[in-house]
């Protein structure tokens, strides 16, 4: 293998590790949401769940 | 040509504001009641001599109505004659032991700090980070317009207040309590008043934590009963040209190139009105007297996504004596930790509650002249569902009021059960189909953070052009003041868009 392969190579794969840090971090994010969410106590975790589901109706009770 | 330049359909409490207001600015307003009684739940009806109020029980946070009556020529406390309350409220705990909570925060603080010092202390800091509040509300939320993004803006510079207290925001009204109070027996005593915004205390958010200390502002009855405020609208109204038909059901909002052109009543009848204001609720107004087709398809999204509020049978009692009853709303709590436990476990699956708990008007402690002859009413507002799991609400209403009464003899009210000479039961269903409010929902839509401000239905229709939305289902929400805000903000935005 020459050495200008391996340094695409290498490119690419540092290429591909930036594209996927932003899913890391994000994926980082959500466990550790999910982590405290879990730590919550009954009252709490009731309270974000209600929120939650309403999440996907929030646009059209905006434009109603 | 137009019929009236403006038709409101209802004669609620937000209808009559509104269209006494429009009628003020020089607008012909017809005012269309399906009832033979103004007033929707802000009213109250005669049986063997005993007067009851329909729905709301008792007055507080009047600043908005006074607004309305400023701008109609006059004052609140001329056109309704107020009898303060005073205690707030009595309190029934679960052990058997009762206080008594008055108006002044100082003197609540000395009932408190017999249960515990501690909490004495921390109700006064309660107290006045809540008046802190409720002025930033009152100024900023209640009387302003919330249809987008840059009202809600404009809403907060007029409140700037609001936003010092995040905590609520971001929290429940029983972290909010639990917070604040060391107490077992304190925190029992602010249970209930999470139902007032028809939640329970782990769903309604933190903000409603003001509804604990709100009566602290003031609690009225207005002499006559709650009818007294619709009949004081309607008169200011009426002395503008405003019209009030009653037994007028308006089945269809006549909608053409997406603009309103007048209603159609169950009699056929036609009025053409270039501006609709309605205090129906909004879901039924949208998905059956404006008809789906006419709504754009996220807005009949949103609008068939939003709840209905919490509905609950009212137990009306005409007694031949004195209860021993000493206020005029007398709260029988339980735990926030029960109240929750209603609510996920009995109500949403359609079962009535376990242990009891209600909230008692004692409507003749403040007007003796509601009742003839050393007699006297009560109002017992009780907690169901309006669909249940099993038989029906005719079936089961008779046994409902009868453990009701066996409850309160025993427990509370002693002879109760011997000198009722009245009975009536209003059940969920019955509010529905007589006040067509539907599943008996008394707030109109729930109350949460996610049915408020931009995501409750807005005051200016985005939907159809002309419409204008007042009552319980749109901003601020459910309860007399908020509706009769309701009916300014609505009157408002009127002024502003049809000239």
């Amino acid at each position: 293998m020459k050495i200008g392969e391996i340094k695409d190579i290498s490119a690419g794969a540092i290429g591909g590790l930036k594209r996927l840090l932003p899913l890391a971090v994000l994926a980082a994010i959500l466990a550790g949401l999910a982590f405290k969410y879990q730590r919550l106590d009954l009252s709490k975790r009731r309270f974000i769940k209600h929120l939650a589901r309403q999440l996907p109706y929030l646009p059209g009770r905006y434009y109603a | 040509m137009a019929d009236y330049d403006v038709v409101v359909i209802g004669a609620g409490c937000g209808g009559l504001t509104a269209g006494a207001l429009l009628a003020r600015q020089g607008r012909r307003v017809l005012v269309l009641e399906q009832g033979e009684r103004i007033g929707g739940c802000c009213s109250t009806f005669e049986k063997e001599g005993y007067s009851f109020d329909i729905g709301a029980t008792i007055l507080e946070i009047i600043h908005p109505l006074e607004k309305a009556f400023r701008i109609l020529g006059s004052t609140f406390q001329e056109e309704v004659e107020l009898i303060p309350c005073d205690p707030v409220y009595d309190v029934y705990l679960p052990d058997g032991s009762r206080f008594s909570y008055p108006r002044s925060v100082e003197e609540t603080a000395e009932v408190i700090s017999r249960l515990s010092p501690e909490d004495a202390r921390n109700w006064i800091r309660f107290a006045e980070k809540m008046s802190n509040f409720l002025d930033s509300a009152l100024e900023g939320f209640f009387l302003s317009p919330v249809n987008n993004i840059y009202d809600m803006l404009k809403m907060l510079r007029k409140g700037p207040g609001i936003l010092k207290h995040p905590d609520l925001f971001f929290s429940t009204y029983q972290s909010v309590i639990e917070r604040v109070f060391r107490n077992l027996q304190v925190r029992q005593s602010f249970s209930y008043q999470t139902f007032y915004c028809g939640l329970p205390p782990a769903l309604a958010p933190g903000i409603f934590a003001f509804l604990s200390f709100s009566e602290h502002y003031g609690v009225y009855y207005p002499r006559g009963g709650m009818i007294a405020i619709p009949q004081a609208l309607k008169r200011r109204g009426e002395k503008f040209g405003m019209e009030v038909r009653t037994s007028s059901r308006v089945t269809k909002v006549l909608v053409r190139g997406g603009r309103v052109c007048g209603v159609e009543l169950a009699d056929g009848e036609e009025i053409a009105s270039p501006v609709v204001v309605s205090n129906v609720n909004a879901r039924t107004l949208y998905l059956e007297v404006i008809g789906e087709e006419h709504l754009p398809w996220l807005a009949r999204r949103g609008i068939r996504s939003c709840q209905l509020s919490i509905s609950a049978p009212v137990l009306f009692l005409g007694l031949d004596y004195a209860p021993p009853l000493q206020a005029h709303h007398n709260l029988l709590v339980v735990s926030m930790d029960h109240l929750n436990e209603y609510w996920f476990d009995r109500y949403k699956k359609g079962m009535l509650p376990e242990k009891f708990f209600s909230l008692i008007c004692y409507s003749t402690f403040s007007d003796a002249t509601l009742a003839a002859g050393g007699c006297h009413a009560l109002n017992v507002i009780l907690s169901g569902p309006y669909a249940l799991r099993e038989g029906d609400w005719e079936s089961v209403k008779m046994e409902v009021a009868e453990r009701a009464i066996d409850n309160l003899s025993e427990k509370f009210i002693p002879g109760l059960a011997d000198h009722i000479k009245v009975m009536e039961i209003a059940t969920p269903l019955d509010y529905e189909r007589r006040l067509l409010m539907p599943q008996g929902g008394f707030l109109g839509l729930d109350m949460d953070l996610f049915h408020s401000t931009v995501f409750r239905p807005a005051s200016k229709s985005k939907c159809v052009e002309g419409l204008y939305l007042a009552g319980s289902s749109t901003h601020p929400g459910g309860g007399v003041p908020t509706v009769v805000a309701s009916g300014i903000i609505a009157a408002d935005l009127v002024d502003i868009y049809e000239n």
